[in-house]
């Protein structure tokens, strides 16, 4: 059953477009990530559902019943949308106890106190701070806030539960643990779920399904595997991972059953499994962990390039190399466990099926930020 | 990103959300509008009318200009005063902002919070004060004393002169330029002096090339409000140069409306010369300043280091504590002492002390019943209502989305630039002729001219508190299903309830020291104590001048101290 839907979304300040024509669809129970760079309209999106944003134009519907639309006039104010939400700040109120804080949603729905009170409990039983009912909100620790906001948004049952960022404000550490925490809680409550984010780590651990977001409209949408293996244009190749995306033509001549051979503008040849890509400018991308440094050419190997070490860093888990390929710079990340030393030749290969062919324009890059 | 056209979005609003909160913000921005624009108007149409004309027939309508274009030196009168005012206000501001935050002398603390003292006390008793500390040849307490210390026949110092109004204007300014600047100079990061230390920079070049260019928009803009406060002076030009002909353009203005030879046309001219001037002054410090407060200077984020000035400990440690005195000490001191006097005398040792003015004053004078009783009422009447709308208006600029927002938040900051005696001028020329409305000579219209004049004051003081609330506490509110009025009543109000307070207490404050525009609009049935000590003072009884001056400025403290016993508010941040 679909649990929102979001249709033709456009947002504007002023007459600039944050949000430019996104839709997408949660399913019942679903845990739905939109992960994008920042300003790309994710959290507009985000609170156009809550109804804190007027949308220009588009349709949004919680569980079959529209909140927004602009066509026929409907606009459900924020407060009767039966949502909730989890602010990057926590938006803890200062002047309340924990308990305040948590029942405030539960006395809008006209609970009697004591079944308020049952439930304000085991929902601080749920996130682990049974202990903590009557402390007042600014002795809490920003961990502790976190999981007031997370009580507080899920106690009375809403259709929704929408994520800003939540977990940008914890250290490394506590951002970790509350991943998995927050993961099993969702799973557990089964609350249809949107969770907005820039960190890609939490979007393909944490979500069922991927959406992302660039320059205000939808790249591409997917479970977390799909995203990472197959991604559907430079810009989510590039977003995702480390990669490197390289541009070339198509080779007309065939390679073998499944396979279509790219010519780069360096000479070289990059062999990849065929896709249905109809433009003649093509790009092929992959990931600098999907590239092998060998010191002979593999036997079987498809794509096998002579390659010069010109800088390795060493970053614990792993280490990168920046390679020159013919005067195409590559990117690789290997284990640490056996170096090549800087200015080396050497041989790199890639599988064809870790090699993304995929509609090109411009230039190569590489690598990317480590993110 | 493209860009796109948005039509129906506000149509979408609209469908929405009609509700009572819509009545209600439109009703907010119409009073809004009324109060501060329909006496501008009036002051408009005003100049161009002639005195017949108030009462029918027409003449020239030009002969209050033609008036003032013959009394040029006014104007040449009130940039001199107004200009120097503002120079030793920045002077002394900047001077003491600087000591107070970046050097190690004695009680720096103190000093803080004694700058800020004249907020409380009138220019109008400071004028007092330095009249009977520095009135001419051996008349002067402090004249007579320097007279006899140096063996002199005469004082050399005489307050009834342009260098006096200039000197007690610009004193009592001083503490504006000084929360600004203080303000701008904590709030800068030390790694910027540091850095220029590190590179080489010596102390005195550091502050040179550093600290004074990073804190020349707080200067510049202090300075263009300090100046449009003085040239809209009215209670210092009053006492001190208009019984000695030394006119100014509002002392002017008064004498028009309230003199032998009443000339409307041309005080109105006058007013809207001088609000003019006024506005552009403004407009030139919002440019420069942006919309911080006026009253409430945060980001105390930083602690500097200090520097150890070492010979110059003790010379700027006199300029601080001697400002205290010339503002405080010395004005009071002379208050308290001639209030005790039988007779006027600027000799303590032979003097005769009584405390027959204060029973003068208190008893057999029935105005300072009527007076003390529409002070205070007008105070607390006045102090809630401003921040009633106040309250309304920083709400609607600072969450709300509507359209013509940032237009009414102009309209209410308009009257930081009209000066009270320009704007009662105004209110006059508006309500006067209106009979079926009897608002002429009732203390209502003492009460719309508090509440305009301040509007600027309170909004700012709120819009600032405001603006520290996270809008997602709100938000997350009418997420959790609540309505806009659950929200205000259970989120908002209770987190403003501090700023609030500070509003009020400042509004309130404000009120009781209002003299510009209340000297034009009060009669002997709505008489309030700033005007009964003018009164007294153009009547010249110094010693029960003296006496009432005291009685509203202890009236001042214990409502301060009463207010903040029951706002539970511990240090009052100004």
């Amino acid at each position: 059953m679909v649990a929102l839907e979001v249709k033709d979304l456009v947002v504007t300040y002023d007459t600039v477009a944050a949000v430019d024509g996104v839709s997408f669809v949660a399913d019942s129970g679903e845990f739905v990530a939109l992960l994008g760079p920042s300003g790309c309209g994710k959290t507009s999106t985000l609170r156009a559902i809550a109804g804190l944003e007027v949308p220009s134009s588009g349709r949004i519907s919680v569980l079959g019943g529209t909140v927004f639309d602009d066509v026929n006039g409907i606009n459900v104010p924020t407060e009767r949308r039966d949502l909730s939400m989890v602010f990057q700040s926590y938006a803890i109120w200062p002047h309340m106890t924990v308990f305040e804080n948590v029942v405030y949603g539960l006395q809008l729905r006209n609970y009697s106190k004591a079944e308020a009170r049952i439930r304000v409990e085991e929902a601080l039983e749920l996130v682990g701070l049974s202990e903590f009912v009557d402390r007042p909100a600014p002795q809490l620790s920003g961990g502790q806030q976190q999981r007031v906001a997370l009580a507080r948004s899920f106690v009375f049952e809403p259709k929704l539960l929408l994520f800003d960022e939540p977990l940008s404000n914890l250290d490394a550490k506590l951002r970790n643990q509350m991943r998995n925490e927050l993961k099993q809680l969702q799973e557990r409550l089964g609350i249809t779920s949107i969770y907005v984010t820039h960190d890609q780590e939490e979007a393909l651990s944490m979500a069922d399904r991927v959406i992302v977001m660039n320059n205000g409209h939808v790249e591409q949408g997917g479970d977390p595997l799909s995203i990472y293996y197959e991604p559907a244009t430079p810009f989510v190749a590039d977003f995702i991972g480390s990669s490197n995306i390289v541009h070339g033509e198509r080779v007309d001549e065939p390679i073998g059953p499944g396979l279509v051979a790219v010519r780069l503008d360096n000479g070289g040849i990059v062999v990849c499994d065929a896709r249905d890509v109809a433009s003649n400018r093509l790009a092929v991308a992959f990931k600098s962990v999907h590239l092998k440094l060998t010191k002979n050419v593999l036997p079987d190997a498809v794509n096998a390039w002579e390659v010069r070490v010109t800088r390795r860093s060493f970053a614990g888990d792993f280490v990168e190399y920046q390679l020159d390929w013919n005067g195409q710079p590559l990117l690789c990340r290997g284990l640490p466990d056996e170096l090549v030393e800087e200015g080396q030749a050497i041989f790199c290969s890639v599988a064809p099926e870790h090699a993304v062919l995929m509609q090109g324009s411009g230039t190569s890059t590489t690598g990317g930020l480590a993110r | 990103m493209t860009t796109i056209p948005a039509p129906g979005r506000w149509l979408v609003f609209l469908r929405g959300r009609v509700s009572t909160r819509g009545v209600i913000l439109s009703v907010v921005a119409c009073v809004v509008t009324l109060l501060v624009l329909y006496p501008l108007v009036w002051l408009v149409i005003g100049s161009f009318l002639t005195q017949r004309a108030v009462t029918g027939s027409g003449a020239n309508a030009f002969q209050g200009y033609i008036a003032l274009l013959g009394e040029m030196e006014l104007v040449f009168n009130s940039a001199v005063v107004g200009v120097g005012a503002t120079l030793l206000a920045v002077v002394l501001g900047v001077s003491l902002a600087w000591i107070t935050t970046r050097t190690d002398i004695l009680w720096r603390g103190a000093l803080d919070k004694l700058v800020l003292v004249p907020f409380f006390i009138t220019p109008l008793l400071g004028a007092v004060g330095w009249a009977m500390l520095a009135s001419p040849g051996r008349g002067g307490i402090l004249n007579n004393m320097i007279a006899s210390a140096f063996g002199l026949d005469e004082g050399p110092l005489n307050i009834y002169t342009p260098w006096g109004i200039i000197f007690v204007t610009g004193i009592y300014y001083v503490p504006f330029t000084y929360l600004f600047v203080a303000g701008a100079l904590r709030s800068m990061d030390p790694a910027l002096e540091e850095g220029s230390n590190i590179l080489g920079g010596g102390n005195l070049k550091t502050a040179f090339k550093i600290t004074f260019p990073l804190i020349k928009p707080a200067i510049v803009g202090s300075s263009l409000l300090v100046f449009v406060l003085s040239i809209g002076q009215f209670g210092v030009p009053a006492v001190l140069g208009m019984p000695h002909g030394y006119l100014v353009l509002t002392t002017r203005i008064y004498q028009h409306v309230a003199g032998f030879l009443p000339n409307y046309g041309a005080a109105a001219a006058m007013g809207l010369s001088l609000f003019l001037v006024t506005i552009v002054g403004v407009y030139l410090q919002f440019k420069v300043l942006g919309n911080t407060s006026y009253v409430t200077v945060t980001g105390r984020g930083f602690r500097s280091k200090l520097l150890d000035v070492r010979g110059w400990k003790w010379p700027l440690f006199i300029l601080g504590f001697g400002y205290v005195a010339a503002v405080v000490v010395l004005p009071m001191g002379a208050i308290v002492f001639s209030s005790l006097l039988k007779f006027v005398t600027s000799d303590p040792s032979t003097a005769v002390y009584t405390l027959e003015n204060f029973r003068y004053v208190l008893f057999d004078l029935s105005t300072t019943k009527v007076s003390i009783r529409n002070t205070i009422g007008l105070a607390l009447g006045g102090a809630t209502l401003a921040l009633a709308i106040c309250g309304s208006v920083a709400w609607i600029v600072h969450r709300t989305k509507l359209r013509g927002r940032k237009v009414l938040e102009y309209i209410a900051m308009v009257p930081i630039a009209i000066p009270g005696i320009v704007f009662s001028l105004g209110l006059l020329w508006a309500w006067i002729r209106v009979s079926y409305v009897p608002m002429y000579g009732t203390i209502w219209i003492v009460l719309i001219a508090y509440i305009t004049v301040f509007l600027p004051y309170g909004i700012r003081a709120i819009g600032a508190n405001l603006v520290q609330i996270d809008p997602s506490l709100e938000e997350c509110a009418s997420v959790c299903g609540a309505k806009w009025s659950r929200v205000l009543r259970t989120v908002t109000l209770p987190l403003l309830k501090p700023g609030l307070w500070a509003g009020w207490t400042l509004l309130f404050i404000s009120m009781i020291k209002e003299l510009s525009a209340s000297a034009l609009l009060v009669n002997s049935k709505t008489m309030v104590l700033s005007v009964q000590v003018f009164d007294l003072w153009l009547g010249s009884s110094f010693t029960r001048v003296a006496a009432l001056s005291l009685i509203q400025t202890a009236l001042i403290f214990v409502l301060l101290l009463m207010v903040r016993r029951i706002g539970g508010v511990k240090g009052m941040e100004l």
